[in-house]
């Protein structure tokens, strides 16, 4: 409960979203991730990253000695928030849906995600219809839903797997998924990118034989497809991944960003949840992932996927900026502040 | 003849020639970390932990600079071995024992990440202690009687929550009168049959109580002979936990206790041992892990609950795999970095009972340790070796 408190303080303290006075943070930035981090420091102003270099040049937040600053995390398929609240498992096309409607900025879940190091998330539909609805994007500020609001719409939810297949509906099987996907999308031009929720071989090779973009979902089994994934230039979306999965699905990750593969690491909550997806990068770096593909597909890949300008300390970026106490990818490094688009939306209390 | 094998076996043990461990930042397990320490292990147990330690005559010398040794990793809460699909009601004198199957190899996994004993837990039951060595075995059956608080029944609703509370101390309750009942009947019988023998005829033998296997070992736990390990999460199932113990003057071992925040003083002047877990939380949250933090071990650290252990609390034996993760978890959350180091050695073997024998590098106790690479918490360190008993059963000896 302490965390909201800090939480709520730093937002009355701060202002309103977009005014804030610019900041420079000082520390060691990660800004590739296949490198060592520098010191350095990063203005932020605007919303924006303002400057990254030896030196800052407004006034200086007070950070621990030797703390990291990387680019915020983001979390490209979750349904943080709702608790399967954004489905309508009745229908099968039901593109209309928002996933972002079931959304809930008071869910106990959200707050604990406050502190994580996620500062931005994609909520999509669940997966129990062929065409489920809008992907929608909130940033992780502590803010209700309308300041909170990225984006309702900035991509389409679609799955051909077990649970969009039922008995009291079509479609029952796989092909006849297929074939309402199909039809669906040869209606429609898509003016974002395309999510299929696809586990199995089969199932991801029956989705990249859609012909179109895609972003696998799930994709437990993306190892054994990773020639087709390279051929069709797809993007994983892989997860989630626990300490209880076995080895093969814990070194999926690293075989694919090694083949060339995008892969971003997902949630899926509430199945794990924002407030611990770094570990999902932990337990993919422990089964073989080098850290710096690990931290890509906690940034950069799933800002690809949206096409935002986030994900990377660099210059006109979007100002969501995390500080670590150690490397984020040790698991005792705890998040000292986080900065969502310039405005400091949680800092650690002193222990 | 007991004398002479006694003398037989100091001879061997003797004889067997020491190995130092040099040079090496040791986590002894129940306190702070020794800098360029020397560990010495003499056959299958330590004989001395320290710094500048005179090495033994004709001892062999591991040379280990900049690396990190830690006690062997205890799983205080661990599924190791058990089929996932078993999971039966369980009954009090069911024994986690008799479903063990030690084919299943999770646990290689496991031991080659640091881990060499894991205590596996069933829901109700008995638990079981199985140390990861070349072959795993068992180290202590009945190490403790399981009750759930948290599983089976409807929990859902503080009333729900009532119920399971009421339950267990229904079953407490018989297990009291079925012990007065045995005490009275041998007491009877002892007064009739002096009786008999003083001559007196036409006496009746008491009526004997029918056996019931659950109750007597409920009785265990009553004489304080068995630790009562109560799973409870959720803040009004740990104070069910806690008046339990209290009314039933029962050993508790708290587990999970992953709301434990608010709690936290008045665990720790229970005294109960924890065992707390999982520090991440997987699946959607339940009425019991709505407010599920990872926070909890810090926070009992602080109010002084000791002892203080994490559990994986996995599927199988794989979650024991990142129990150095889970225990770097709780650390970035607020625990101290040497009591999580702890809380997988020295405290969970305490609150296992078994402090006599593994969880610390301290002499006489067995040579269970691991070389890491690095930090404990530092994403690039390895398990290098493991060993079990003095013997390395994962990794080569003088490197990697």
């Amino acid at each position: 409960m302490s965390l909201l408190l800090l939480a709520l303080l730093a937002t009355a303290l701060s202002g309103v979203a977009g005014q804030e006075a610019p900041i420079t943070l000082r520390g060691r930035l990660w800004t590739d991730p296949s490198k060592e981090p520098e010191d350095g420091g990063i203005t932020l102003a605007g919303g924006k990253i303002r400057r990254v270099g030896p030196d800052g040049d407004a006034p200086t937040q007070a950070l621990p000695k030797g703390a990291w600053i990387t680019a915020g995390i983001i979390d490209a398929h979750s349904g943080l928030g709702s608790a399967w609240d954004a489905e309508e498992p009745t229908e099968a096309l039901t593109p209309h849906v928002r996933a972002v409607e079931g959304f809930s900025s008071r869910h106990p879940d959200v707050l604990s995600a406050l502190g994580s190091g996620v500062t931005l998330v994609a909520l999509a539909p669940g997966d129990g219809n062929v065409v489920g609805g809008r992907v929608g994007l909130v940033h992780l500020n502590g803010e209700r839903y309308d300041r909170a609001l990225r984006a309702a719409s900035a991509g389409l939810k679609a799955s051909i797997a077990e649970p969009a297949l039922r008995r009291d509906r079509e479609p029952t099987s796989r092909s006849g998924a297929l074939r309402l996907l199909r039809d669906f999308l040869r209606e429609r031009p898509l003016d974002g990118p395309l999510l299929v929720r696809a586990s199995t071989e089969g199932e991801i090779r029956a989705a990249l034989g859609l012909g179109r973009p895609v972003v696998l979902v799930h994709a437990r089994e993306a190892a054994k497809a990773i020639d087709a994934l390279r051929a069709a230039k797809a993007v994983v979306a892989f997860g989630p991944l626990t300490p209880d999965d076995p080895l093969e699905i814990l070194e999926t990750p690293g075989k694919l960003a090694r083949a060339g593969v995008p892969v971003a690491l997902i949630s899926d909550a509430p199945r794990t949840s924002e407030a611990q997806l770094r570990y999902a990068a932990i337990l993919a770096v422990r089964a073989g992932m080098s850290p710096a593909h690990a931290w890509r597909a906690l940034t950069t890949t799933p800002a690809s996927i949206y096409g935002l300008p986030a994900g990377e300390l660099k210059e006109g970026a979007d100002a969501d900026v995390v500080v670590w106490s150690d490397d984020p990818l040790s698991p005792a490094s705890a998040v000292e502040l986080v900065v969502v688009r310039g405005r400091v939306t949680y800092r650690r209390e002193s222990k | 003849m007991g004398v002479d094998l006694l003398l037989l076996a100091l001879l061997l043990s003797a004889q067997e020639p020491a190995v130092a461990y040099r040079g090496a930042r040791v986590y002894p397990g129940d306190g702070p970390a020794l800098d360029r320490a020397v560990l010495v292990v003499r056959g299958r147990v330590v004989e001395a932990l320290g710094v500048d330690l005179p090495l033994p005559e004709g001892a062999k010398v591991v040379e280990l600079d900049g690396k990190t040794v830690l006690p062997g990793l205890i799983d205080a809460a661990s599924r190791g071995f058990l089929d996932p699909a078993d999971r039966g009601p369980g009954a009090p004198e069911q024994d986690v024992a008799d479903a063990l199957d030690f084919f299943r190899g999770e646990a290689l996994e496991a031991r080659a990440r640091g881990v060499t004993a894991l205590y596996v837990m069933p829901d109700v039951g008995l638990g079981a202690v199985v140390r990861l060595g070349a072959k795993p075995e068992i180290l202590r059956r009945a190490a403790a009687l399981h009750l759930s608080l948290s599983r089976g029944g409807d929990v859902s609703t503080p009333s729900g929550r009532h119920d399971a509370y009421r339950q267990a101390a229904a079953l407490f309750e018989g297990a009291r009168s079925y012990k007065e009942a045995w005490g009275k009947y041998q007491k009877d019988k002892k007064d009739v049959e002096a009786k008999k023998a003083a001559g007196e005829k036409g006496l009746k033998d008491p009526v004997k109580p029918a056996r019931d296997p659950g109750k007597e070992v409920l009785v265990r736990a009553l004489d304080g002979e068995l630790a009562v390990r109560v799973e409870a999460h959720a803040a009004d199932s740990i104070g069910y936990a806690l008046k339990l113990a209290e009314e039933f003057k029962l050993r508790l071992v708290l587990q999970g206790a992953t709301e434990a925040v608010d709690r936290a003083e008045e665990i720790a002047a229970s005294k109960a041992a924890v065992v707390v877990g999982p520090v991440l939380r997987y699946g959607p949250p339940t009425a019991e892990t709505l407010r599920h933090t990872s926070g909890c071990a810090g926070a009992l650290a602080r109010a002084g609950v000791a002892p203080l252990a994490i559990g994986s609390f996995g599927r199988d034996a794989g979650a024991s795999r990142f129990l150095l993760d889970a225990a770097g978890a709780a650390v970035a959350a607020g625990l101290p970095r040497e009591r999580a180091i702890e809380a997988l050695s020295g405290a969970a073997a305490r609150a296992l009972g078994l402090q006599a024998e593994i969880g610390a590098l301290r002499k006489g106790r067995r040579a269970d340790f691991v070389v890491l690479s690095g930090d404990p918490f530092d994403p690039r360190s390895r398990v290098e070796r493991t060993y079990v008993d003095g013997v390395l059963v994962h990794g080569k000896e003088g490197g990697r």
